[in-house]
């Protein structure tokens, strides 16, 4: 696996992401998958019944967290009390790193609880690095940035996503969570190349994968997370291995969630991607 | 110049555009891409001002999909955690209530958990669009009170349990997953039925107001709801303001009526049950 200090060196194989409807699942049969990427903001809270799971299925399995209320675009500085209950958090799933995602998402007091995309502005990138470092300084584990899926690209812009991706996480010395079904996303509604994308990306610095399925609405494609990956996106993972070495992959499966078995059958297919594929023996005569 | 809109603008111009009601067919949850008259004047005037054209979408398209994203997402944290009160007042005009809502009370929290806490300070206050919604209301309030405290009941804290012996020497609190509601109607009983005729629907419609005193806490992880007398629900909440037995029990006693003889015996049986159940922690 691709260990660097963005994933604490960590060689996590495939995981999935750990939902509700499969716990009871998961704690009776405590089935084959390296590790579970779980929703931090699910588990911030006091007590009951999403810590006590949380923590059951802690001792089994390595937890990862990944977020979707840090924004550390906002152009107003981070929730200081969100970074404090985030870390509380971290000390109890023990998480080699914490990702979220290139987005904003709050601004004066209100929450849009939505990934909203930036300007790829230099205004953007030294906010999202100040962002990104002062939740360094809190957490004192490695951040790791996620690609968004966007639908909308502003007249500000100056500069391409991929080049603001790398600006930001050269800037604040960050890692990246690639999510390559986001790359194919974007570049179906931007009409940008997305090989063009993964080529121009500083690969030692992606510390984890993100892949899922998305549906197709009329004129756009929508990051769904409701679908079996499909084989465009499989291809482009094959490619993101093959320019990042094997990275810890997680498969995304959030609506029409199906039974725990065909999720992990799911991830379980980036294995022929991750393994090498034993070459065909040719027999002459 | 759009080029030159510092960052804080830009993300204030999208943000309330988002905050703007949905209009035309985005009203009807569809997976239909935004057509030209989907978007009000301010979402499209202020997509035009931020943002380009797609080969397939023009700007306004392009934010109104942002548009019912906010919108759906809020929509559906209510319906979740208010599934009685929505079953109450039908679809329509949950939706009226949750749009005014949300427009009074925009979310503030990281979580969507605490959408609706402040949803029974403003349904009293909600001009609903069909009349007939609004002479349900007393009922309505007490449902979201009923549906606030079990959201709350699940997440909350739970502090070391006092033994019954600490009860007498030391300042007593509740735990912070016991919540306690007097509420006017038979909400619960509502609360437990999950399908319902309408002839049903209508009996409710027609209880009398009459106080039902209720114990919301959580047992193992589930969240259970409980009847109690009101004497045993004047004893909690005494407790709760004075965090001393004895003053509790004090203050019982001083209301005329409240306490009756079969009451007194039952005190130290309640109590013996809160004990089990580790209702108490240090205060
Ligand atoms: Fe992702």
């Amino acid at each position: 696996m691709s260990s660097n200090r963005f994933n604490s060196y960590s060689d996590l194989g495939i995981g999935i992401g750990l939902r509700s409807v499969h716990l009871p699942r998961i704690v009776e049969t405590l089935p084959s998958v390296d590790w579970f990427e779980v929703i931090s903001e699910a588990y911030m809270v006091e007590g009951g019944r999403p810590l006590a799971w949380l923590d059951q299925v802690a001792s089994h399995y390595p937890i990862v967290q990944h977020g979707v209320s840090l924004y550390p675009g906002s152009a107003q500085g981070l929730d200081e009390a969100y970074l404090q209950r985030l870390k509380e958090l971290t000390r109890r799933t023990k998480t080699p790193w914490v990702s979220d995602h290139l987005c904003w998402g709050s601004i004066d007091g209100t929450v849009s609880h939505d990934l909203l995309p930036l300007p790829y502005t230099k205004e953007a990138v030294r906010c999202t690095v100040a962002n990104i470092r002062r939740a360094q300084d809190i957490l004192e584990l490695p951040f790791v940035v996620e690609n968004l899926s966007s639908y909308a690209e502003f007249h500000a812009s100056t500069m391409s996503e991929w080049q603001f991706l790398c600006e930001v996480v050269e800037g604040a010395d960050a890692g990246i969570l690639l999510d390559v079904n986001n790359i194919y996303v974007s570049s179906a509604n931007h009409g940008f190349d997305p090989y063009l994308y993964l080529e121009q990306l500083p690969h030692e610095r992606v510390a984890q994968i993100h892949v899922a399925g998305h549906s197709r609405s009329g004129k756009v494609i929508i990051d769904t997370h409701d679908h079996p990956v499909c084989d465009a996106v499989w291809k482009l993972y094959a490619r993101a291995i093959e320019l990042c070495g094997k990275t810890p992959t997680l498969l995304e499966w959030d609506a029409d969630i199906p039974d725990l078995e065909t999720v992990l059958a799911e991830a379980h297919k980036a294995r022929r991607y991750l393994t090498p594929q034993p070459v065909e023996t040719r027999h002459a005569g | 110049m759009p080029g030159e809109m510092p960052l804080l603008a830009l993300q204030q111009h999208m943000l309330r555009a988002l905050q703007e009601p949905l209009s035309g067919e985005s009203r009807t949850r569809t997976s239909l891409v935004p057509g030209p008259e989907g978007a009000s004047p301010v979402v499209s005037q202020v997509a035009d001002l931020l943002l380009t054209p797609s080969a397939s979408l023009r700007p306004a398209e392009r934010l109104e999909l942002y548009h019912r994203q906010y919108w759906f997402r809020l929509l559906d944290a209510l319906a979740e955690d208010f599934p009685a009160l929505q079953r109450w007042l039908g679809a329509d005009a949950f939706w009226d209530l949750a749009e005014g809502y949300l427009l009074a009370h925009p979310s503030r929290s990281f979580t969507l958990r605490h959408l609706g806490y402040a949803l029974p300070s403003y349904l009293p206050d909600h001009a609903f669009r069909n009349p007939v919604a609004a002479l349900d209301t007393a009922f309505a309030l007490g449902l979201a009170l009923l549906e606030v405290a079990l959201c709350q009941a699940f997440e909350a804290g739970e502090r070391p349990p006092l033994a019954g012996a600490a009860l007498g020497e030391s300042a007593i609190a509740l735990q912070p997953y016991v919540k306690l509601l007097s509420l006017d109607y038979p909400v619960d009983t509502f609360w437990r039925q999950r399908r319902l005729s309408s002839a049903r629907r209508a009996r409710f419609a027609r209880a009398q107001p009459r106080t039902r005193c209720l114990v919301v806490y959580r047992r193992g992880s589930r969240v259970e709801v409980e009847r109690v007398p009101k004497a045993a629900l004047a004893i909690l909440v005494a407790l709760q303001n004075t965090a001393r037995l004895e003053r509790a029990l004090e203050e019982v006693a001083t209301v005329p009526g409240l306490l009756r003889r079969q009451d007194q015996s039952r005190i130290a049986d309640w109590f013996s049950q809160w004990v089990a159940r580790g209702w108490f922690c240090a205060g």
